[in-house]
């Protein structure tokens, strides 16, 4: 059976392939909160975005979250559902302020949004389904720190490898 | 590929909408801290499992319960005015990292298997001004 | 480079600017606070003051820890002083001169026992007496009193009618008649204090006299957080804010009362039927006055779930909280948008506004 593949999906394979490594390696990491993760996979959602707009982005992004899933083995388990809705959130509010005439907002302002937006979606979800107790948002500072902080660093890497592309290979 | 981690023109990378964006995150993270954190100590702890009903427990006694989850049993143990998991059926552990919680409205929670602690205190005079009785 | 540079300098003094803007607003400004408890007027009295000047703060505080002696000695339901003579003085029936430190209570009973349809009636010693309440030892009530000395003085009821002005002389016309000001003293006292805390020029204070408290001013940049406690446990199930002046007042079943024959018989007595009332499990009134907020905890208490509306509205009362026997919270709509439940009670019944 021949499954007639265009330039776009090969974009899509490669950047999520690409972003589940990533997802892959950080899950290896100890934590200090459990869930709290720099959101490094993000990053390449934020670059497709930028490089190669809004639907591809979301594409890549939710095939990072299942593939993702299957194979860690936690496909429909608690941290699947905190992946996906941090995924959905960040996604449609880069979906909004990606397509404000002008594009006033760079990457830097894109990551931060993207990250407080994913992790204020993970607190909800985990408030909603799991932990209906109001003390959970007592975690709500620490981690939102921690969104910002790696949203503004995440930013300021993709923007200046966005910039080497650009002389490399100009967008399309 | 060093110079991408430089911290030159780091302004440059800044549009002006960025900046914006940064400084009222700054301000909404900072606000976070003054409404979600107070430290009153706590004087009792609700235990939820949706295996069980639902357990209140005193903290000023000594006590190890095991409690049914979804994965299996948590073993939580109660001192004078603390309270932790020792022992977890997760994969991760990161409810017994998570150590020791005594203050009112702390949480803790074992998440794989659905078994959540949150810290409460008796009456909350320290935020009253008058009890009326 | 150098625009770079400075732009980057601005956004850090705006960013440093705004944090410190944020700062000094976040948190309520620091205020000079002063409690202090005592034991006086037969229970717990607690005295907050702040933002005062300490010196004139513990003035006043001394100030009032005089009217509370001098108001205790002389009101006391059944020590030697002032009240018991008038009380004696009462039943002859002859005519004596008006003893000035009782007068006001007198006075102001009248119109609020008859504002209350003789619910409230501190005339009634004679009956409180009986039950055995009228010793500071509750230990040593054996049981109630026999139903037809209960009877006796039924038929012959007192109430603050009985007691007549002539000239500069006061004469009672029953003698049964017998002043027990327990349900009403204290916030009177509370009131008289709150006043004298006023000439001192304070402005925000809280005296709360074994649980009953009137309030001025607010807490800093806050109003005043009271806390109502559960009649049957131990915490805080409500609470209200108050700024400004006003009074919260409670009267419950759980006060004074003794334990025979496995029933419990506390001390507030219906002046209609002669026995502790039993239709409610605690009333809490807010209102201006200490002293009307306790005569009406009171006869709203003994008018229980049936009669507290009609009574409230006679007296005055614009917010009320009513906890009956089966556990239900009745409330008028204005109580109900003030007080705030930490613990959700089963039934609440919103009656007409007052």
């Amino acid at each position: 059976m021949q499954i007639n593949t265009q330039r776009q999906d090969w974009l899509v394979a490669g950047f999520a392939a690409l972003a589940i490594s990533i997802h892959l390696l950080e899950s290896a990491l100890p934590s200090p909160i459990p869930g709290v993760k720099p959101g490094l996979a993000n990053l390449v959602t934020l670059y497709v975005l930028i490089r190669h707009g809004w639907r591809l982005a979301v594409n890549v992004s939710l095939l990072r979250v299942l593939a993702g899933s299957l194979l860690l083995g936690s496909f429909l388990s608690p941290t699947f559902s905190l992946s996906l809705a941090g995924a959905l959130a960040s996604l449609t509010i880069l979906g909004v302020v990606w397509h404000i005439p002008g594009k006033p907002v760079g990457p830097i302002g894109l990551s931060i949004l993207a990250a407080l937006a994913h992790m204020s979606a993970q607190i909800v979800t985990a408030y909603i389904l799991f932990i209906p107790h109001s003390a959970l948002f007592t975690l709500l500072p620490i981690l939102l720190t921690v969104a910002l902080i790696s949203g503004t660093l995440g930013g300021i890497l993709v923007n200046r490898i966005i910039e080497r592309v650009d002389t490399l290979a100009p967008h399309e | 590929m060093t110079n991408l981690i430089s911290k030159k023109n780091l302004s440059a990378d800044f549009k002006l909408a960025d900046k914006v964006i940064f400084v009222f995150s700054l301000l909404l993270v900072v606000t976070s801290y003054f409404y979600f954190w107070q430290t009153t100590p706590a004087s009792y702890a609700i235990i939820k499992s949706p295996q069980q009903d639902t357990l209140q427990v005193n903290l000023d006694h000594k006590k190890i319960y095991d409690i049914q989850g979804t994965l299996g049993t948590s073993s939580i143990e109660v001192t004078h005015g603390k309270i932790r998991f020792t022992n977890s059926p997760c994969q991760n552990k990161f409810c017994i990292q998570h150590g020791w919680q005594q203050h009112h409205g702390e949480l803790t929670a074992c998440l794989p298997n659905r078994v959540s602690i949150q810290l409460a205190s008796a009456d909350k005079t320290a935020s009253y001004d008058a009890i009326n009785f | 480079m150098n625009s770079l540079l400075s732009g980057a300098q601005r956004l850090l003094k705006l960013v440093t600017f705004i944090l410190i803007l944020f700062g000094l607003n976040g948190c309520s400004k620091p205020v000079t606070e002063f409690h202090e408890t005592v034991f006086t007027m037969g229970t717990l009295v607690e005295v907050t003051i702040i933002g005062e000047d300490p010196a004139l703060t513990e003035q006043a505080y001394t100030a009032i820890l005089d009217d509370f002696n001098y108001m205790h000695n002389t009101w006391h339901p059944w020590q030697r002083n002032a009240m018991g003579r008038v009380n004696s003085l009462l039943k002859t029936g002859a005519p004596f001169s008006i003893a000035p430190s009782i007068l006001p209570l007198i006075k102001q009973s009248q119109v609020l026992s008859k504002k209350s349809q003789g619910l409230f009636n501190p005339a009634i010693g004679g009956l409180i007496k009986l039950w055995g309440f009228h010793q500071d030892n509750l230990d040593e009530v054996l049981g109630p009193p026999e139903n037809k000395e209960i009877q006796s003085l039924l038929n012959n009821l007192p109430s603050m009618d009985d007691i007549k002005f002539k000239n500069l002389s006061m004469f009672g016309t029953n003698e049964n008649i017998h002043l027990d000001f327990g349900g009403f003293a204290k916030g009177m006292a509370v009131d008289a204090t709150i006043e004298h805390l006023k000439e001192f020029g304070i402005k925000n204070a809280i005296i709360n006299a074994g649980g009953d408290l009137r309030a001025i001013g607010q807490h800093g940049n806050r109003a005043w957080r009271i806390g109502i406690r559960d009649p049957r446990a131990e915490g805080v199930f409500a609470s209200v804010e108050i700024a400004g002046d006003e009074s919260v007042f409670t009267s419950g079943d759980y006060e004074r009362f003794f334990d025979a024959d496995g029933k419990r018989y506390h001390h507030i007595i219906d002046p209609r039927t002669g026995y502790p009332a039993n239709q409610a499990r605690s009333v809490t009134i807010m209102h201006h006055e200490a002293a009307t907020a306790d005569a009406a905890a009171t006869a709203l208490f003994i008018a229980g779930p049936e009669k507290w509306h009609e009574i409230a509205l006679s007296m005055g009362i614009k917010y009320v909280m009513l906890i009956a026997n089966n556990g239900d919270v009745h409330m008028n709509p204005a109580m109900a948008a003030r007080i705030q439940f930490t613990q959700q009670p089963n039934t609440i019944k919103l009656s007409k506004p007052l």
